[in-house]
């Protein structure tokens, strides 16, 4: 059982669309932060390193290509920061492409996730150059079961992280690309609080920051405890790396002193 | 309970429990940053849009035209706040219908602001156009037209200086205007960005008394916020000769171009109907001019701009 707690570190970063070169040294940067900070993961958002929305860059094979070179040299530099895990947002190749998160550490690229969601209203366009991921994979970091998931993933009851949650994952990583509008803050803060405590799990809500053509990426990451409290939140519109120390082993408590069954469980006793 | 689609990965990490830690409650709330406040916020996202436009198109400074009236005033009090006093040139094109409390009006807020400033008169280049044209235009009145015309000078002087000196022109329309087309294509919509573009012009005054509340003196001169809002393209011209109320405009146009309710349910909001109808149709007929303008931050639901595709040739208007 886990008593120390699991150190996690949000790196609210400004990256720039395209920016590959930049958008990876930014990227080093938070994670030596974060590894300076004592952290045990660190979180980038999703697809830091190509930069939100790349929009038709992603279908230039060699975009693609370029952005899979930096995410490799991110993986051979984590080699000197082995107790760290960083998760990051990049472009997956596999065939087709994915909107994905690497999951990186001690110098290996330990695992990836294919977002599963792929908003297409709005301002979003993601089914014109995204494959849907389906699997919902948990990663064991320091003890602690940790589900990755992106973005659009977290605002459906039934989606990834419920199937991560049930899994046994104690806390959620969700990294966003989430662009502003007036009132949006409040209405992320109630869907990211109900999520928390319907599934009882931590959930760790990054966003990128910064400006895109018209779009405004308003940073204001948030950190929820299993039973849907606020417990963190980082700057609006600044850059910011907001550090936060989670208590995994209440998650198995509150689930202990709470025994409902978790959303869709079949009832019992028919 | 791993399964096929919840695999379980496991990542090696190190003993973490000999380094030293600061003593933590755990699960008690920890670093929360305050949340702002509806204005602020919007403010503050306007401020962070237009600065890493900016920046990250390779720009370092912005040109923009300044009329003293209350767009361009906080267009300007916003790159200022986004890339410095020292990046921002601001430049008055008077007519003669432009009137002296506009004049001293911008005059007031370039010394609030400390950016560099520039008067450049178009009064004689506006006459020498329409004696040019006038073999094309014919005897009578070009009413209209010689009203874009001066808008039209003023946009080519703006972007000629940005050719010869390197900054970029902030466009000053707010949505409002971008919504019923009352604006000048290659005129005051010639630019590369334009701030205000999601900004309807009720909440103009209201951005620009919050930011006059910040700091010890108000930046923006409080006539620009009380005087009636004026084009100036004709004599004694006023926003409300052509446009409903602001206060009556505002609230159709969210129903209508944000929210797409229907005629007869902004007609139950308790408009009336000419108005509606009228709002309606200046949406409609102005999409060819919107798909022509900047982009600009987007801060509601629906901004002019990804968030909206409309078809630009189109035959349906709403009926009742």
């Amino acid at each position: 059982m886990n008593i120390l707690p699991l150190r996690v570190a949000l790196a609210q970063v400004n990256v720039t669309v395209g920016d590959l070169e930049g958008n990876t040294n930014k990227i080093l940067t938070a994670m030596q932060q974060a590894y300076a900070a004592g952290a045990h993961i660190v979180c980038l958002p999703e697809l830091a390193l190509a930069g939100y929305p790349p929009e038709d860059l992603l279908l230039k094979p060699g975009f693609v290509a370029a952005n899979l070179g930096k995410l490799h040299h991110l993986v051979s530099e984590s080699r000197h920061m082995p107790e760290l895990t960083t998760v990051v947002g990049f472009v997956d190749r596999d065939h087709d492409i994915y909107n994905a998160a690497a999951v990186i550490n001690a110098g290996k690229l330990v695992g990836i996730y294919h977002k599963h969601y792929l908003p297409n209203y709005g301002v979003f366009d993601e089914n014109r150059y995204f494959q849907a991921g389906r699997k919902a994979p948990i990663f064991m970091i320091n003890d602690v079961h940790v589900g990755v998931n992106i973005c659009e993933d977290i605002w459906y009851p039934s989606g990834p992280m419920t199937m991560q949650a049930h899994a046994g994952a104690e806390v959620i990583l969700n990294i966003n690309g989430s662009p502003y509008y007036a009132g949006k803050g409040t209405f992320r803060e109630e869907m990211l609080a109900t999520r928390a405590a319907d599934n009882g799990v931590i959930v760790v809500y990054l966003n990128m920051v910064g400006g895109q053509d018209e779009l405004v990426f308003d940073g204001g990451s948030m950190v929820f405890n299993e039973q849907g409290t606020l417990i963190a939140r980082a700057k609006q519109f600044e850059e910011d790396m907001l550090i936060v120390d989670l208590d995994s082993a209440s998650v198995f408590r509150s689930r202990l002193h709470d025994p409902a069954p978790p959303p869709g469980t079949p009832a019992r006793g028919f | 309970m791993a399964s096929d689609d919840v695999p379980i990965i496991s990542v090696a990490t190190r003993d973490y429990s000999s380094r030293e830690r600061t003593h933590v409650i755990l699960g008690a709330p920890q670093r929360i940053e305050p949340k702002m406040e509806y204005l602020a916020e919007i403010y503050a996202a306007l401020v962070l849009g237009t600065g890493d436009y900016v920046r990250k198109s390779g720009f370092k400074k912005a040109i923009i035209g300044l009329s003293g009236g209350i767009d361009s005033t906080l267009t300007a009090v916003i790159a200022v706040d986004a890339l410095g006093a020292e990046n921002v040139l601001g430049i008055s094109m008077p007519s003669g219908y432009s009137s002296e409390g506009s004049k001293t009006d911008a005059q007031l807020l370039v010394e609030n602001l400390g950016i560099q400033f520039m008067t450049i008169p178009i009064e004689e280049t506006f006459r020498a156009s329409l004696k040019m044209l006038e073999p094309a235009l014919g005897e009578g009145d070009p009413g209209l037209a010689a009203e874009n015309l001066q808008a039209r000078i003023r946009g080519n002087i703006l972007m000629t200086i940005s050719n010869k000196l390197g900054p970029i022109v902030l466009t000053t329309g707010n949505k409002s205007e971008m919504a019923t087309g009352y604006s000048t294509l290659y005129g005051d919509m010639a630019g590369g960005f334009a701030v205000l573009k999601d900004v309807l012009k009720t909440l103009v005054f209201d951005l620009c008394r919050y930011r006059n509340s910040l700091g010890s003196a108000p930046v923006i001169p409080l006539s620009v916020i009380e005087k009636p809002p004026s084009a100036e393209l004709r004599p004694n011209q006023k926003d409300a000769d052509s446009l409903p109320p602001y206060d009556v405009l505002d609230p159709i146009l969210k129903a209508y171009a944000e929210d797409d309710r229907s005629f007869s349910e902004i007609l139950a909001m308790g408009f009336d109907q000419k108005t509606v109808e009228r709002v309606m149709r200046l949406v409609d007929i102005s999409e060819y001019k919107r798909r022509q303008a900047p982009p600009g931050v987007k801060i509601t639901t629906r901004a002019f701009g990804r968030d909206r595709r409309l078809p630009i040739t189109n035959k349906y208007r709403e009926t009742l």
